[in-house]
């Protein structure tokens, strides 16, 4: 490729795979709380497609971006409470009820978007407030990607700081860190379990929601089938690769947000490789950075364990 | 409480979980303008009412059981074996080429044999790769063998795309097995053998877990893994032989459809029978021979569910709204089981789900 | 600059159709008088389609089913669409085989191997797409769908219209439909802008429905300084619109064009911004595979091609300057009079090889 604007290119190189990492951030940032307190939620997926759905259907009706936006977290945090229902309250194994949830995720928007749309593409009629820094869009390649981002961009990254912050130094971040690692013994030490565990599994819901919605309202402004595309399953992975720590997680996000980016990125730049063969390569990367960064990582000790008083 | 009655138990939750769902799934159809009644009425007849809806029922769920035995055995020794679908893929594919080829030069019914082994290696060797990084490295198989799923789909596209391809058609698919090359037909039926292999790969697992010491060993893994290396029981090679176990039938499943149905191995193909599988299997309480009649169920429930949404204009997601619920109510029945006989809690596990995380296995693997 | 108003070119269009010709790049009408009309031996009731994704992806999926519903209305016949099938479908086949259907059309190029099988099995007759080789008498018919020389057009287009002298290729897999394109988009192209940059990228795995994967590929394609995208997607097509919208949201004086293929999106996509598309007409072939059924004459190879308007261009938009329209009508009677002659490459390898030829470095 003589002609390539290489500069103009990385940038969007760049700027896609931060796009992409940014519901795969937001999700897994949910799910380090959740696991952290003990909760395995493997219905991040359903969770993050019925926020997508959610945030398209609202704000297609109420032409507010904004609107669809919380939507799509508030729907998380509905299919939230359901999971700490079942899972703290009724004690119900966590993967189960996590699979549930991501089945019942894809059916049933599948189900309302042909049901209430009729399955037909509609685009939404506003975009997303952008938020461009003045100066530092102009930095070279970097600049424009890094600071001339929907404003949900920014938010979701300054979500890092606020999660480690809230989990490392505040009483509830203690909380939770103490009922997913020694439920009893916080329980003695006069921790509501069950409450402290709820509230992470809503924060859980609540973020997978909001990834999803940014998806579908932000980023592609439609809605498909499907179209997290396991992405849910990939933050689970993300939060695990971070060890259940804020930065990590937004490195490993980064990170596998790169290197989908590059999959179609290096052809363009005039390698000539199969679509196929390099679509493997961030999940082995994954892989690999899970090996070498995650492994014997301790996970929190009573992690997909049920609690109940008295019940060693 | 009587004996029977405690045994009887969780039959009736299973049963509740399936009739709540499908009462929530009607009233949801109802609630969109459909015709519930007449939409399951027609699930019936078209699926049980027919030769041809019976025979489809008994194809498919061959794939089901040997999927369903496959994590049975994981699921039993408390090893995720999430990844069944990559598993599956990989397995069809190794059969999809290794049929073919081997065409002509043995006697066939070597040739089917040699190639539904291709197909459970292959799904093994998939599995292995989670097992050792389970094993040595304390990488959770949960999150593992979701990756490796990903994997397998990009590379079995690459490879019947490139190096696998029949060069004599234009899609990417492998060589084609004759008709008369596949599995044969259960005499007097439609319905090719693959099912003789289903049902018994289920009856084994029920020998494995009723009978055998491995089996035993692996029970007690899924109960306790903290026990398990008390009483000296080698954890990771248990564990790893679960999963790989697991993958080899999870190959199987896919040797199964390339061998007795399809023919070869075509991209794009992925059938995705490793949530219904997960779904099935809870269903059946992990219980080896109620698997067999809640794959047939759910054979039906996929085959009669999506012909009732074709022809009822309902959208064809439907039969995943009723997966998802049964599990929904299963967990919701199986909690209420519990709180209603509190003295059976300690059993609860053994009764309806699978033993802890592996969280507290891999924390602890040396 | 626009297109005419909604209202007025949805007449235009129905009068294009009914007419048959005077569109910007005429077509030929059809002499459409069938000698002696052959004797209806066995009338066709009941047909039935199956097609992979959803019916509402304004693609491949839609075109075909909307077709066949119409000609089934326009005959007074019966038709049953299955879609959003998948590549399992030996269960629906054995189900329109029980509801007796007469004829089963796989819109699908992966359905080539199954329903050949199954038409043999049930004697039912069946079409493919894009296998010649499975043609049987009385049993198996093959649809292609050669759209490389409207695709050509397309490119002679693109030629024109690109200033940067870059242009983008985004397709959702490789399958042969697409391909065929590819190609006669690349040498309509080269033809037009020798010197031109091709930009050809692939979004992933039977990325048919993936609009997340469309928009961020169109993006880079934008980056590489395509400023004309040939996009052929299905539902991930959404994604490709989305990500030029964007662009020229951002870049009034610099904006994009954006080339669709199958499906006529005029009514939803704006003018400044579709520049065309190379629609498919299934009508016109499922009308005569129909017909040739009753009289027994079932079992040929049916393309979709500028002779029969199966494949035709989108009209232009108004924008578009004179001359370039006249270069498309040149480039198109050169087609239909065989002095420039397209090249039909069904394989990726092929596409790879023919666009490393045609655009080297």
């Amino acid at each position: 490729m003589t002609d390539l604007p290489v500069a103009d290119f990385l940038s969007a190189l760049l700027g896609s795979g931060l796009l992409l990492a940014v519901p795969l951030l937001l999700a897994a940032l949910g799910e380090a709380f959740a696991e952290r307190a003990g909760l395995l939620n493997l219905g991040i997926e359903g969770m993050m497609l019925g926020g997508a759905f959610a945030g398209f259907a609202v704000a297609l009706e109420t032409g507010r971006i904004a609107a669809g936006v919380a939507a799509g977290a508030a729907l998380g945090v509905a299919l939230g409470s359901g999971f700490g229902l079942l899972t703290i309250w009724l004690r119900v194994d966590q993967v189960l009820t996590g699979l549930a949830i991501t089945i019942l995720g894809s059916g049933l928007t599948g189900f309302l978007y042909r049901d209430l749309y009729g399955g037909q593409n509609r685009p939404l009629p506003t975009t997303a407030a952008r938020l461009d820094l003045p100066v530092l869009t102009d930095v070279p390649v970097v600049g424009r990607a890094l600071f001339g981002q929907p404003l949900l961009v920014y938010l979701a990254w300054a979500a890092v700081p606020i999660a480690a912050l809230v989990l490392g130094r505040t009483r509830f971040g203690l909380a939770v860190r103490a009922v997913g690692e020694a439920p009893f013994a916080a329980d003695a030490a006069g921790i509501g379990v069950a409450q402290t565990r709820f509230a992470a599994i809503l924060i859980g819901g609540a973020a997978a929601g909001l990834g999803g919605a940014f998806l579908a309202v932000v980023d592609v402004r439609t809605f498909t089938d499907n179209m997290t595309l396991g992405q849910g399953f990939l933050a689970l992975a993300l939060t695990m690769l971070g060890r259940w720590r804020p930065w990590r997680i937004l490195a490993g996000a980064l990170l596998f947000g790169m290197l989908r980016s590059l999959e179609t990125g290096l052809p363009i730049l005039g390698m000539d490789v199969r679509p196929e063969f390099v679509g493997m390569l961030p999940y082995l990367g994954l892989l690999a950075a899970l090996v070498v960064l995650a492994r014997r990582a301790a996970m929190p000790a009573a992690l997909g364990v049920p609690y109940e008083r008295g019940r060693r | 409480m009587s004996g029977a009655a405690a045994r009887l138990a969780p039959v009736l939750s299973s049963l509740a979980a399936i009739a709540g769902a499908l009462l929530v799934g009607g009233l949801f159809l109802e609630a969109r303008g459909k015709d519930a009644v007449g939409g399951y009425r027609l699930m019936v007849e078209r699926g049980l009412g027919s030769s041809f809806g019976l025979t489809e029922i008994a194809i498919k769920a061959a794939p089901l059981l040997l999927v369903g035995a496959g994590l049975l055995i994981a699921l039993k020794a408390g090893v995720w074996n999430i990844g069944v679908d990559g598993q599956f893929l990989i397995g069809a594919l190794a059969a999809g080429v290794v049929a073919p080829g081997l065409s002509g030069t043995l006697p066939n019914a070597a040739v089917l044999l040699l190639a539904a082994l291709g197909g459970a290696v292959g799904g093994l060797a998939w599995a292995t790769i989670p097992a050792l990084l389970r094993v040595r490295f304390g990488l959770n198989e949960i999150i593992t063998t979701l990756v490796m799923t990903s994997v397998a789909i990009n590379l079995s596209a690459w490879l019947v795309k490139g190096p696998l391809k029949d060069p004599d058609v234009v899609p990417p698919q492998t060589r084609l097995l004759a008709k008369a090359e596949r599995v044969p037909d259960i005499p007097g039926t439609e319905v090719h053998a693959g099912l003789i292999a289903g049902l018994v790969a289920v009856a084994g697992v029920a020998v494995l877990f009723g009978a055998t010491v491995p089996g035993f060993r692996l029970w007690v893994l899924g109960q306790n893994p903290r026990a398990a290396r008390h009483a000296g029981m080698d954890v990771g090679r248990l564990t790893a032989g679960a999963l790989l176990a697991s993958g080899a039938l999870a190959g199987l499943a896919g040797a199964n459809d390339v061998l007795g149905v399809r023919g070869l191995f075509q991209a794009n193909w992925n059938p995705g029978y490793g949530l219904a599988g997960f779904a099935l299997v809870y269903l059946a309480r992990l219980r080896p021979l109620v698997v067999i009649p809640v794959a047939f169920f759910f054979s039906f429930l996929l085959l009669g569910g999506d012909l009732m949404s074709r022809a009822r204009d309902v959208p064809t997601q439907f039969v995943e709204v009723l997966e998802g619920l049964m599990l929904v109510f299963f967990a919701v029945a199986v909690a209420l089981e519990r709180g209603r006989w509190p003295h059976r809690r300690r059993s609860a596990a053994v009764e309806g789900s699978p033993g802890p995380l592996p969280a507290q296995a891999s924390g602890e693997a040396a | 600059m626009s297109r005419l108003g909604s209202l007025p070119r949805l007449f235009v269009l129905i009068g294009l159709i009914l007419g048959g010709a005077a569109s910007p790049v005429a077509i030929r009408a059809q002499d459409a008088t069938p000698g002696a009309t052959p004797t209806v031996v066995n009338p066709v009731e009941k047909v039935a389609l199956v097609t992979p994704e959803s019916r509402t992806n304004q693609g491949w999926d839609q075109q075909a089913a909307d077709g066949i519903e119409a000609v089934a209305k326009r005959r007074g016949i019966e038709a049953i669409v299955e879609e959003n099938a998948g590549y399992e479908i030996e269960p629906l086949l054995a189900d329109l085989a029980d509801q007796d259907v007469q004829l089963v059309i796989c819109h699908a190029s992966g359905y080539q191997t199954v329903c050949p099988e199954f038409a043999a099995e049930e004697g039912i007759p069946v079409a493919v797409v894009e296998n010649p080789n499975a043609v049987a008498e009385d049993l198996v018919s093959d649809i292609e769908t050669e759209a490389q020389e409207i695709a050509y057009l397309a490119g002679v287009l693109a030629g024109r219209l690109t200033r940067s002298g870059t242009v983008g290729v985004v397709v959702s897999d490789e399958p042969p439909t697409w391909n065929y394109m590819t190609v006669g988009f690349a040498e309509g192209l080269k033809a037009t802008k020798p010197d031109a940059q091709l930009v050809y990228s692939v979004i992933g795995v039977a990325a048919y429905g993936d609009a997340a994967g469309g928009k961020r590929v169109t993006d880079q394609v934008l980056a590489a300084g395509a400023d004309v995208v040939f996009g052929m997607g299905d539902g991930s097509t959404f994604g490709m619109i989305e990500a030029i919208r964007a662009h020229n949201a951002e870049n009034p004086d610099d904006k994009a064009l954006f080339i669709d293929v199958i499906g006529d999106k005029s009514q939803t996509v704006e003018d400044d911004l579709l520049l065309t598309s190379v629609l498919f007409d299934f009508t016109v072939i499922y009308e005569e595979m129909i017909r040739d059924l009753e009289t027994d004459e079932f079992g040929k190879v049916y393309t979709l091609s500028v002779e029969n308007k199966g494949v035709r261009l989108l009209d232009l938009p108004q924008s578009v300057p004179a001359e370039v329209v006249e270069a498309v009508a040149r480039a198109e009677a050169g087609i239909l009079d065989g002095s420039i002659a397209v090249s039909a490459v069904p394989d990726a390898d092929g596409v790879r090889a023919t666009l490393d030829e045609l655009f080297p470095g």
